[in-house]
């Protein structure tokens, strides 16, 4: 074809371009004097279809966010051979994750995760939709997949983020962003399959009207870890975007069901399901002032053979306004409403929520000033001020300070207030002569005050280092009511300090080979308040590694192949205890053709290790697996 | 350890493949530079915007350091209806209104469409780093290992430049300007 000979000479004049296999000096100018030779012949229709490397990309701009934010894209999701949103997050130096078996996680960012997957410091947001629970402030990870190929980035902020996105981004913010429909257009079947797992999944897209654009999607995929535990899920959705003038409109939805397997005996079966529909609107008014409102409903079912069973409905809507009222100022004003409606179902004997059935409000209204003090510094001041049904008014207000220092580089102060507000199971799980639940619980507090630099000093390198010291107060503790010790009643007795370090970066050793690497510390201090008649002790507010690193090598082989390493170390983990282990994974990619990739991953080549235990199950480790998989597009 | 043994193998003869084909594919920044350069010939720029006939057109890149390098080389001696290109790397927004078009990443993207509003600049953002919120006339994005663009032509309107129905439709998604 002659489209494809035109890639070849392209390719042809790139190879002769390139410095060959020297990753010294002169590899700088690899990079450096790439010469588009030949492309600014092309027409603008085959610049379209000219197959592009992102391993050279500088992937993250020197932003202005004064925000330890990482923004994991598309391109790294696909080369890192990610199969759910858990392994996608993996790529984030800045989050903590740890597997518990086939569907659940322990999630979270500068400390505080759980053992039994309940971590409950971080904001989720899937297109803007919230998806932690009610019930206990956290995130069902089983209940969170996408077509990965349909996903536009995820930013992963750590640090609180409050005053735009409320409370729970506490200390981290996670925002998963799907791909407008107009980029989806065309057939997408991807499938693969491995001793432990297999999945299928089937995307059509197509414009319609004269703005208009539309996808669907279906997905299947089965997986187990080493132990017999199973778990299998299905999923369908679609998304529509429209656009014209003034307006832009999105639609998009999501149906799923799923089940997983235990050793019987050990734990029961779980059955989810669930759907959502969610409708954005925007408008742009001359001006330069624009406005978004957006609402959703999202209905989740879960439940376990054991008898117990939770229902969530919610229901949200949420407006925005910017604008810039005078020169050097950039105003965001919002408000909305979050509703949930909850009913609990116990099992025979056990912990039960009372009432069985509640509904729960959050109403907030904020404002945030975006202002040049000078050229080249910024103030961004804002407050949230947030009602919920539990501990009633909050306020979350943030401050920070921008300073371009130069072109490349930023350097960025933050001080902030966040609040996890009271959950369900904070206050109202009630195990009768056991647990009274948390009558007086109030909300956790934190103060953060950060401090980080990003640079990229050369068109090869860029890095990023932030830095925290997070002042805790009224974190959630057992205690016992009386000398008898039982009834346990849920309070507010523990606080502390926590501090830390985040640094990552990337450097292009040649034009087809990348290095990214990242780590991040972590030192926790925290303290039982005199009066505080805990059971548990500090430990259990969070099993963290006190040091996790990362590196990753990206190489493109040639024109059609890709192969990625990766190598993890987390450091021990103290309550329950876990040794320190490194994970490696791969994936080699080969490009048959325009339309279809081969690839096969490989998982854990390090051989066995534990990532977390949950100390009411036997312990799940991670397993070496291989994951062969195909990918055709149109 | 047999294992172990395999896994290297497998990634000396990958390094060795790669050392020895070293066939850089077409990097981003370089089809995103070629799209620029000619974009200029699908826009038209308002009466008087240029100082004569012979003027060079200014296309200023904001916070991206390594795509203003690859700018320069690809426009470097190229004319576009006898104008050559003039490529300004730019730390400040107010050098912003001196520019034709300017390509701005990141964060700063936000400031420099408020700063551009209404004046006739071919706003050029780019959703691969990660904002794709922010969306000047232009916007890139890749898709399927492809660079591909949406078109603002409302936003290109109010900014009294004229984009040929050609460019139009080749883009993703055009939002229209309204009928006058």
């Amino acid at each position: 074809m002659y489209l494809a000979k035109r890639r070849g000479l392209i390719a042809a004049s790139a190879f002769i371009c390139t410095a060959v296999f020297s990753l010294s000096a002169r590899s700088q100018e690899a990079v450096s004097q790439q010469p588009a030779v030949g492309l600014t012949d092309l027409s603008l229709e085959q610049l379209s279809d000219v197959q592009v490397t992102s391993v050279s990309r500088s992937a993250q701009s020197v932003g202005e966010a004064p925000a330890a934010i990482y923004v994991i894209t598309a391109d790294d999701m696909l080369r890192a051979g990610a199969r759910s949103i858990p392994g996608a997050l993996r790529l984030a130096p800045n989050l903590q994750i740890a597997r518990l078996d086939a569907a659940s996680y322990g999630i979270s960012a500068r400390g505080f995760n759980q053992s039994n997957g309940t971590a409950n410091k971080l904001l989720v947001l899937m297109d803007g939709r919230v998806v932690y629970t009610p019930l206990y402030s956290g995130v069902f990870w089983d209940e969170q997949n996408a077509l990965i190929e349909d996903l536009d980035r995820i930013e992963v902020v750590s640090g609180p983020g409050g005053t735009l996105w409320g409370s729970n981004a506490v200390n981290g913010v996670i925002n998963i962003v799907s791909r407008d429909a107009h980029e989806t257009t065309g057939v997408l079947a991807t499938g693969g399959l491995s001793d432990q797992s297999q999945a299928l999944a089937l995307r059509y897209g197509a414009r319609f009207g004269d703005s208009g654009a539309f996808r669907v999607y279906g997905l299947g995929l089965r997986r187990a870890v080493n132990e017999p535990n199973e778990w299998r899920n299905i999923q369908g959705g679609f998304r529509a975007d429209w656009g014209d003038a003034q307006d832009t409109l999105t639609l998009q939805g999501d149906i799923y069901g799923g089940e997983s397997d235990k050793l019987a005996g050990q734990n029961s079966d779980t059955t989810i399901s669930g759907a959502n529909v969610l409708g954005r609107w925007s408008r742009r008014f001359s001006n330069d002032a624009d406005v978004q409102v957006q609402t959703y409903l999202d209905r989740t079912r879960r439940s376990l053979s054991s008898g117990i069973s939770a229902d969530v409905d919610a229901g949200a809507i949420d407006a925005q306004f910017n604008i810039s009222p005078v020169p050097a100022h950039d105003v965001v004003l919002g408000a909305g409403a979050r509703m949930t409606r909850d009913t609990f179902k116990p099992g025979p004997g056990t912990s039960f929520l009372d009432p069985a059935r509640k509904t729960l409000h959050t109403y907030y209204a904020f404002a945030q000033d975006t202002l040049a003090l000078t050229p080249t510094l910024s103030l961004i001041a804002g407050l949230k001020l947030e009602d919920n049904s539990y501990s009633g008014l909050e306020y979350l207000p943030s401050a920070r300070l921008a300073w371009r220092a130069s072109a490349n580089a930023l350097v960025w102060g933050a001080i902030s207030r966040a609040v996890r507000t009271p959950s369900r199971v904070d206050t109202e799980l009630v195990n009768t002569g056991i647990l009274t639940g948390g009558p007086d619980f109030t909300s956790e507090k934190l103060v953060a005050y950060e401090l980080g630099y990003r640079a990229q000093p050369s068109a090869r390198f860029w890095y990023s280092v932030s830095t925290y010291f997070n002042v805790y107060d009224d974190l959630r503790t057992v205690e016992a009511t009386g000398p008898a010790v039982f009834p346990l009643e849920v309070r507010n007795g523990m606080h502390g300090e926590t501090y830390g370090m985040e640094a990552w970066g990337s450097y292009a050793l040649t034009n087809w080979w990348r290095l990214n690497a990242g780590v991040s510390l972590l030192h926790k201090d925290l303290k039982l308040d005199a009066d505080s008649a805990d059971i548990t002790g500090v430990g259990f507010a969070g099993n963290d590694p006190g040091v996790q690193g990362r590196l990753r090598s990206l190489m493109d082989v040639g024109e059609r192949t890709t192969l990625d390493l990766s190598m993890r170390y987390v450091d021990e983990l103290p309550s329950p205890q876990i040794p320190s282990y490194v994970a490696v994974d791969a994936r080699l990619g080969y490009r048959l053709s325009d339309q279809l990739e081969l690839s096969v991953s490989g998982y854990n080549l390090d051989g066995k290790h534990l990532e977390f235990i949950n100390p009411s199950l036997p312990p799940r480790p991670s397993s070496r697996s291989f994951f062969l998989s195909a990918r055709w597009r149109s | 350890m047999r294992f172990k043994r395999v896994i290297l193998a497998v990634m000396l003869s990958a390094f060795a493949a790669a050392a020895s084909q070293s066939r850089a594919q077409t990097s981003e920044d370089q089809v995103k530079a070629t799209f620029l350069y000619r974009f200029v010939s699908f826009v038209s720029w308002p009466e008087g915007v240029f100082a004569d006939a012979q003027a060079p057109i200014r296309i200023c890149v904001l916070g991206a350091a390594p795509f203003a390098d690859v700018l320069t080389r690809t426009t470097t001696g190229q004319r576009v209806a006898g104008r050559a290109f003039e490529i300004r790397r730019i730390s400040e927004l107010e050098a912003v209104t001196e520019c034709h078009a300017v390509y701005a990443v990141g964060d700063r993207a936000d400031a420099v469409l408020k700063a551009t509003h209404g004046a006739p600049i071919l706003t050029v953002t780019d959703g691969a780093l990660g904002n794709s919120v922010t969306r000047g006339i232009v916007h890139f994005v890749t898709v399927d290992d492809r660079v591909r663009f949406h078109i603002d032509d409302a936003r290109a309107a109010e900014s009294r430049l004229l984009i040929d129905p050609r460019l139009l439709s080749l883009a993703l998604s055009v939002r229209r300007r309204t009928a006058s």
